[in-house]
């Protein structure tokens, strides 16, 4: 339920961002996990939900995989408020230990912004995206 | 500025269509943002 939180929060920066640079959501699942939730949240056809369900990526960018950082009393609290939000948690699909994060990154390969989540529910602003996009 | 680790960008992942999308072509002409959810749940 935090992802779809998260990715609902997402959904109307993404034009916004688009007009700073390219945005693409990146998850542990397959491409028909992606297809089936990029559908379910309503996101623009033609915005990319990629599918690392080998992890490289996240393995490359040290994003945590632990049972103890799915469990903490805060990813308890955050999922209580993104149930009072009305998200559900659907069947999991990907990796349930896989924590998340956010990167902008300039041409030049630069890391113009990093966010790591430390939990589930513990997820980047969208205007603090916008805002390292625009300082590009 | 830290710059992303090289083998960052030669990452092959697959878009929704299984076809494959090397992640550096992502920011290769303008700044990208990359959203790693945990799950697609």
């Amino acid at each position: 339920m935090s992802c779809r939180e998260e990715v609902a929060e997402l959904r109307p920066h993404v034009e916004g961002l688009r007009s700073q640079g390219n945005v693409a959501v990146i998850g542990s699942g397959t491409p028909a996990m992606a297809k089936a939730f990029a559908e379910r949240m309503g996101l623009p056809p033609d915005l990319p939900v990629l599918s690392d369900s080998r992890r490289e990526a996240y393995r490359l960018l040290g994003f945590t995989r632990s049972i103890r950082s799915t469990f903490t009393p805060r990813a308890l609290l955050n999922s209580l408020r993104a149930l009072r939000k009305g998200f559900r948690q659907g069947r999991v699909q990907g990796d349930p230990f896989q924590q998340g994060g956010t990167l902008v990154i300039a041409p030049s390969g630069e890391i113009l912004f990093r966010y790591q989540s430390k939990e589930p529910g513990d997820h980047a602003a969208p205007d603090r995206l916008i805002a390292a996009l625009r300082g590009a | 500025m830290a710059k992303v680790d090289a083998k960052l960008a030669d990452v092959t992942l697959k878009d929704s269509d299984d076809r494959p999308v090397r992640l550096g072509s992502l920011w290769q002409d303008r700044p990208a943002a990359l959203v790693f959810v945990r799950h697609f749940g």
